[in-house]
């Protein structure tokens, strides 16, 4: 979720004394929340599909669109410019445009300040922190001359937007923006020059001297960008920004590619009335119904094609022009319709095999307990490692049910026992091979071997197998001859594990009466049940 | 007045004492359970004053001994600067390592000490020192059982808690009882006859010894003797209750392994290997002494999405950029079930089907009140000819309904791999309530799966349904579980 900050005074402003009841409809056509607890901080949350609303500016202005009707655009004007591109290893991707004037642009909010926010969010994001996109933006009459993207020398000195002077070097090592991104330093530095000198050091800094300020009414932006499809995402954002306010842009001729590639591949969808009924289930569609709510959406009808808007980069096919249409005529409009086929649901047989041994516990008088697969010990190696865990509680998958079951009675030593408790869940063994598996402890005076032996032989009966023999085994955590492994047809297959556990795990666990466990594999069970 | 012989027993023994705490009271014919029953029905019958008290309780996590251990990170760097003046920021990251290291720097953030120019030093005045020796003597006093925080230290307790893992808090009710004048009177008139009959014992019906004697009446409203509940753990209940819900729909329920490639997790699903879900902050992933190798049929799939990745298909643009084939052979814990829900859909790809499961998918979350690292997921989903947003809405709201929820409201949303995409909204006491999502899928997903009909899913968190079943506020309390609230939870009938 992306947060957009903003406060009561602004909405009233921009929208009106009813920017509550307005913005609360609104929010349910777009698909965001809002929290306006505190008039001073309301913030709006957006999902991360629609970047082109990451500011106030926008959503305000995506709302009137909405309320209007359909949209009104600003153009793409390309024009001859004296541009000059070097070609660079570090960002090689590169456009910049400049903007037409806003000084007499009827807009209510700061453009210059919400396109610096809204640059600043939308290269966190979708730039990844600006390593596959990063954008500089100046004042426009502050640019003077040809403009240059090309490499510069890390020794120059330079001062940033916000007044720190140094090197570029030292820059990157001391200002807050350098050590930030100082990761997508590489061996070169680049930086967009004009006559006078250096304007910015994408993805780093702008320069004082270009900064916007309170009387830019035009700006230049510069978008540098790691591969061209960052590139676009960029150029479409940044130029989006604008055209999708009324104010026109342009484009020099050197960048003409760039306008041609979202043209050529982007700008139109072609739109079915069977496929959108297909999609929607409403039947009978119109044409003209569609025209209408996708207009309200911002997007216009060519013929047979829609157009997408430059900043819209969510838009990858018909079916997200469908969605763009189902909100805009609202979901709940949308007929509720059973399917034509029936369907005969089916059990999965190793849940339902775990469903009926979790009801013979319970019946055996076993309380049920869940456990965290991932734990903190385990009693062999790992098959897999976690690579990235975030705390060491919770580092290790489980191989088998024992340590959650133990510290089950660890956790609840000071409940009155005896306490029989049993679980049910997958484990991850030492091969890689994930299996279901029950284990239970008996915890309480008297509690020994051939208590879960009982249980054992209850659940043998019950299941109609003949006979299990246990072989004995040596096993941390328990006691040496009271623990062994419970084997079908001569050790042919091993169904699981039971013994008394040692005075010393009891110990360590401060544990105050003697336990026996015992753990079985579902799947292991319920081959010896097909044999029997 | 009649009373029970626990009643009696617990009177004679606070009749001689002040303020008693229930946990102190020990008396040998009576087990924990039996002087809570005997507190409240003295306490009804007028005979002692009652009041409740709560502590709070602190211990250490694993975390939290590690640093009562070695130290709290931030004080480790705080004693380096106190012994060197100032420190670069790359010694302490070798010092510390990577994740003690983030560590650290944000909390001398937070006390002001910021990093200037790649170094940190030791400011003049030093509330900062004196903040961080604090937190490390609360772990040390945590450790050595003193649970109870001085108001003065109140602050640096909270932001320690904030601080997720290292220590546990838990708050304890507990009972301080009185005997008042009217129980002092009972006491003085107890008169405990000998010759009536309390409990019918095996042997007075052997010898005869009942016959003749009378037996003494009881309070019939007195609690009866405690009979712990035993059964199933309160999500298996609602996990029963949601697979019923789906078999009477139709669908099939699925089981799959935890362990998943990245290719059916994210590739599969549209999505694209630069997605934030994809980000270590986000999932865990997996690392495999033996290489795991997906199967030929999986590594071919892996392959057509990434060319739909790539330059898309049929009419749709695609994401454009250059897919590379060992981030989808990454293995890790699944974070959804929905690959699996898509895989077991493409096993049969021309036919109709409807598919279910209830199953654990994991995180990369710290573990706290309302965060857990794995949680079920509950997912559905259909293949079919008419699958549409008509017959989603139809199906959510029965679903919906089976579940409680009679009236939902479904607004738009965005999932990476479905489109429509809308969040179901349920009311509870008249509260709006975000439960889960859903949409048709996306046609790239389906056309990487070569699915020929429409795909409508939707899915929800089963540990959100279980909060408001069971009244919760602590998510952990459904895993870490206490004996007694599983075994007197309220159950839904």
């Amino acid at each position: 979720m992306v947060v957009v900050r903003t406060t009561q005074n602004q909405l009233e402003n921009f929208i009106g004394d009813d920017w509550e009841k307005s913005l609360e409809s609104f929010s349910k056509v777009i698909g965001f929340s809002f929290d306006s607890n505190d008039a001073k901080d309301i913030k709006i949350e957006l999902n991360p599909d629609r970047p082109d609303l990451y500011s106030i500016g926008s959503i305000i202005n995506q709302y009137f669109i909405f309320k209007k009707g359909y949209p009104t655009y600003g153009k793409v004007i390309i024009q001859k410019r004296e541009f000059s591109l070097e070609n660079v290893k570090s960002r090689p991707f590169f456009v910049a445009f400049e903007t037409s004037s806003y000084a007499d642009s009827k807009i209510s909010y700061n453009i210059n300040t919400d396109f610096l926010e809204y640059s600043d969010r939308v290269s966190e994001t979708v730039g990844k922190q600006r390593s596959k996109f990063s954008v500089g933006a100046h004042d426009q009459q502050s640019i003077k001359g040809k403009i240059k993207y090309g490499k510069v020398n890390p020794e120059t000195k330079i001062v940033t937007y916000d007044g720190m002077e140094g090197t570029i070097s030292q820059l990157i090592s001391r200002h807050e923006k350098g050590i930030k991104y100082g990761n997508l330093k590489s061996g070169e530095v680049v930086g967009v020059l004009d006559e006078i000198g250096i304007a910015s050091v994408p993805p780093f800094f702008n320069t004082y001297r270009t900064r916007i300020n309170d009387d830019t009414n035009k700006m230049v932006v510069d978008i540098s960008a790691s591969s061209e499809q960052g590139l676009m995402l960029g150029f479409r954002l940044m130029a989006g920004y604008f055209i999708a306010k009324g104010i026109d842009i342009i484009l020099p001729d050197v960048f003409e590619s760039v306008w041609n590639l979202y043209k050529n591949n982007g700008e139109k969808v072609k739109i079915s009335l069977s496929n959108i009924s297909k999609v929607t289930g409403i039947r009978e569609i119109k044409l003209d119904l569609i025209k209408r709510e996708i207009n309200r959406m911002g997007i216009q009808i060519d013929g047979e094609n829609t157009v997408v808007p430059l900043n819209r980069v969510d838009i990858m096919g018909e079916i997200d022009i469908i969605e763009d249409f189902v909100k805009a005529y609202g979901v709940g409009k949308i007929e509720e319709k059973s399917l034509k086929s029936n369907f005969i649901g089916k059990e999965n047989e190793s849940i339902s095999t775990s469903e009926k041994i979790g009801q013979l516990m319970v019946s055996l008088g076993f309380q049920e307990v869940k456990n965290f697969v991932l734990r903190k010990v385990n009693r062999y190696n790992d098959k897999f490692t976690v690579l990235n865990p975030k705390s060491l509680d919770y580092s290790r998958i489980r191989q088998d049910l024992f340590d959650g079951l133990i510290t089950f009675l660890e956790r609840n030593k000071s409940e009155s026992f005896p306490q029989y408790i049993y679980e049910t869940g997958d484990i991850i063994d030492e091969n890689g091979t994930q299996e279901t598996h029950m284990g239970c402890i008996i915890c309480g005076k008297g509690s020994s071997y051939d208590s879960v032996k009982g249980i054992l032989d209850s659940i043998v009966l019950a299941a109609g197998i003949k006979e299990v023999i246990i072989t004995p085994i040596r096993q941390i955590n328990f006691i040496d001859g009271r623990v062994g492994t419970i084997n079908f047809e001569k050790e042919k297959l091993q169904i699981g594990i039971l013994g008394e556990v040692s005075p010393e795990e009891l110990k360590m666990r401060g544990i105050p009466f003697p336990a026996s466990y015992l753990e079985i594999k579902i799947a292991a069970l319920k081959s010896v049940l097909e044999v029997a | 007045m009649e009373l029970s012989p626990q009643e009696t027993s617990l009177l004679l023994f606070i009749k001689k004492r002040d303020e008693v705490n229930e946990k102190d009271i020990s008396l040998d014919n009576l087990s924990v359970e039996n002087v809570r029953g005997a507190i409240s029905w003295l306490e009804k019958k007028g005979l002692i004053d009652v009041r409740t008290v709560e502590t709070e309780e602190f211990s250490l996590s694993d975390e939290g001994k590690t640093y009562f251990s070695v130290g709290l990170p931030e004080l480790r760097v705080y004693n380096l600067l106190k012994k060197e003046g100032a420190a670069r920021i790359e010694h302490i990251r070798d010092l510390l390592g990577d994740k003690e290291f983030k560590i650290a720097i944000s909390q001398l953030a937070k006390l002001g000490m910021k990093p200037v120019n790649g170094e940190i030093k030791l400011s003049g005045k030093d509330i900062a020192g004196e903040i961080i020796l604090k937190g490390q003597e609360i772990l040390i006093s945590i450790e050595k059982g003193h649970s109870l925080v001085s108001e003065e230290n109140r602050d640096i307790m909270d932001s320690i808690l904030k601080r997720s893992g290292i220590v546990e808090r838990k708050i304890r009710k507990s009972r301080i009882i009185k005997i008042n004048e009217k129980g002092l009177e009972v006491v003085g008139n107890l008169n405990v006859s000998t010759d009536s009959i309390g409990e019918l014992t095996q042997e007075m019906l052997r010898d005869g010894t009942w016959e003749g004697r009378k037996f003494r009446a009881y309070d019939l409203n007195l609690p009866g003797k405690n009979i712990r509940r035993h059964g199933k753990h309160p999500l298996t209940e609602l996990i029963d209750e949601v697979r019923k819900i789906f078999l009477s729909m139709g669908f099939n329920e699925l089981k799959d392994p935890y362990i998943e490639f990245a290719g059916w997790n994210m590739d599969a699903l549209f999505i694209p290997q630069d997605h934030p879900a994809r980000d270590m902050q986000d999932t865990f992933f997996l690392e495999s002494g033996n290489k795991l190798e997906p199967s030929a049929r999986d590594a071919a799939l892996f392959r057509r999405a990434g060319k739909i990745h790539e330059k898309g298909s049929k009419n749709y643009s695609g994401w454009g950029y250059k897919w590379d084939q060992k981030e989808a052979e990454r293995i890790l814990l699944r974070t959804h079930t929905t690959g699996s829900t898509m895989r077991a859909l493409s096993r049969t790809s021309r036919e109709e089907k409807a598919v279910f499961s209830v199953d654990r998918v994991f995180r990369h979350e710290s573990v706290d009140w309302k965060h857990l690292a794995e949680f079920h997921q509950v997912e559905g989903a259909i293949h079919a000819r008419d699958a549409n947003l008509g017959t989603l809405k139809w199906y959510l709201k029965k679903f919906y309904s089976a579940l409680g929820f009679d009236h939902i409201e479904l607004v738009p949303s965005y999932y990476p791999y479905t489109e429509p995409s809308l969040d179901v909204v349920v009311y509870v006491n008249g509260k709006e309530l975000e439960m889960g999502g859903s949409g048709v899928v996306r046609p790239e997903v389906t056309s990487i799966l070569g699915l020929k009909h429409n795909v409508i899913a939707w899915g929800l968190g089963l540990e959100r349904l279980a909060l408001l079943y069971y009244g919760l506020d602590d998510l952990r309390k459904l895993y870490e579980s206490d004996l007694n609230w599983l075994q007197n939870y309220r159950i839904r009938f």
